[in-house]
């Protein structure tokens, strides 16, 4: 269910003439005229909601001899509430995209063509991407002493004690034993 | 005239509560047609007011009345049978809603004020 669909589903949902309607199709399928009976409302009124409620998917119909027969749809309401809000949203996906160029500007304009550090951001949200281009020099799963972790820094920047100690506070790298590793 | 316009305002007031009563019970969408039933009556309302600034003769006025009964609604029988070629049920009953109100005030002119005429 995209984001757009669980929002239609709530609003229709969020409606007491359509709530009994659907309380009653849970109980059996029914057919306007009988609805209309049962809730005693008129059947151009239950047509109305049932049209709404078919729109979303909370009901589906089938003609069967003279009347068209309203079934509640269990695939639907069986869904948790947990499982509607974890599917992945359309505006989730806008978003990853926006902060992906986002990175990529800042990285080309932290970065020189030849891939050196021009300075260290001051803002924190753009050292962070700064230093986790850094850390992508490092193996996963591979210990360094400090003196090779200084000299691959130093192939980006001459501050490689600012940048490893940053990257080390930022959990990028870890430090025991005076070994470091790139943290996956 | 003056019943037509009683009943009328009688009618609005009606709906309008209907309405308000509708929406506190969280059944929006038939408050709104409660709304629609409740501006169609409105119309016919604005319609006798305007009669009587026309004119002061109770024929002239009636006429402009009984004009206008058929002029206002005409679009929305267009609009009712369209919906009901597309198959557009929500439309279809909006549509409803109007027609079945004009009804009334139709009813409610010919018993009130057309047997003048």
């Amino acid at each position: 269910m995209t984001e757009q669909e669980a929002v239609a589903l709530f609003k229709c949902l969020a409606d007491r003439t359509r709530l009994q309607i659907l309380r009653t199709l849970a109980r059996e399928d029914a057919y306007v005229e009988l609805l209309s009976e049962r809730l005693g409302m008129a059947p151009s009124t239950i047509s109305f909601h049932l049209k709404k409620l078919s729109d979303v998917g909370a009901v589906s119909s089938q003609k069967a001899q003279y009347y068209t027969m309203y079934t509640l749809n269990r695939e639907l309401f069986d869904q948790t509430m947990l499982s509607i809000l974890q599917e992945e949203s359309d505006e989730a996906a806008v978003q990853d995209e926006r902060e992906r160029l986002w990175r990529e500007k800042v990285l080309r304009s932290f970065f020189d063509e030849d891939g050196r550090l021009r300075t260290i951001p001051a803002q924190r949200k753009k050292r962070l991407i700064v230093l986790e281009r850094l850390a992508e020099a490092f193996e996963c799963g591979r210990a360094y002493s400090e003196r090779e972790v200084n000299l691959i820094i130093a192939d980006f920047h001459d501050d490689f004690c600012t940048l490893r100690r940053e990257m080390v506070d930022e959990h990028l790298m870890s430090r025991e034993d005076g070994l470091y590793r790139r943290v996956e | 005239m003056e019943e037509l316009m009683r009943e009328l305002e009688a009618k609005v007031a009606k709906a309008t509560q209907s309405a308000a009563a509708l929406k506190a019970e969280d059944r929006i969408d038939d408050a709104n047609l409660e709304k629609i039933r409740a501006n169609v009556y409105g119309i016919f309302v604005s319609v006798l007011q305007a009669a009587a600034k026309q004119s002061s003769d109770e024929a002239e006025r009636r006429a402009f009345f009984e004009r206008n009964l058929e002029r206002i609604p005409s679009g929305w029988r267009i609009a009712r049978d369209k919906a009901e070629e597309r198959g557009d049920t929500v439309r279809l009953v909006q549509e409803d809603v109007k027609l079945a109100a004009l009804d009334e005030v139709e009813q409610a002119f010919r018993e009130l004020w057309g047997a003048e005429a």
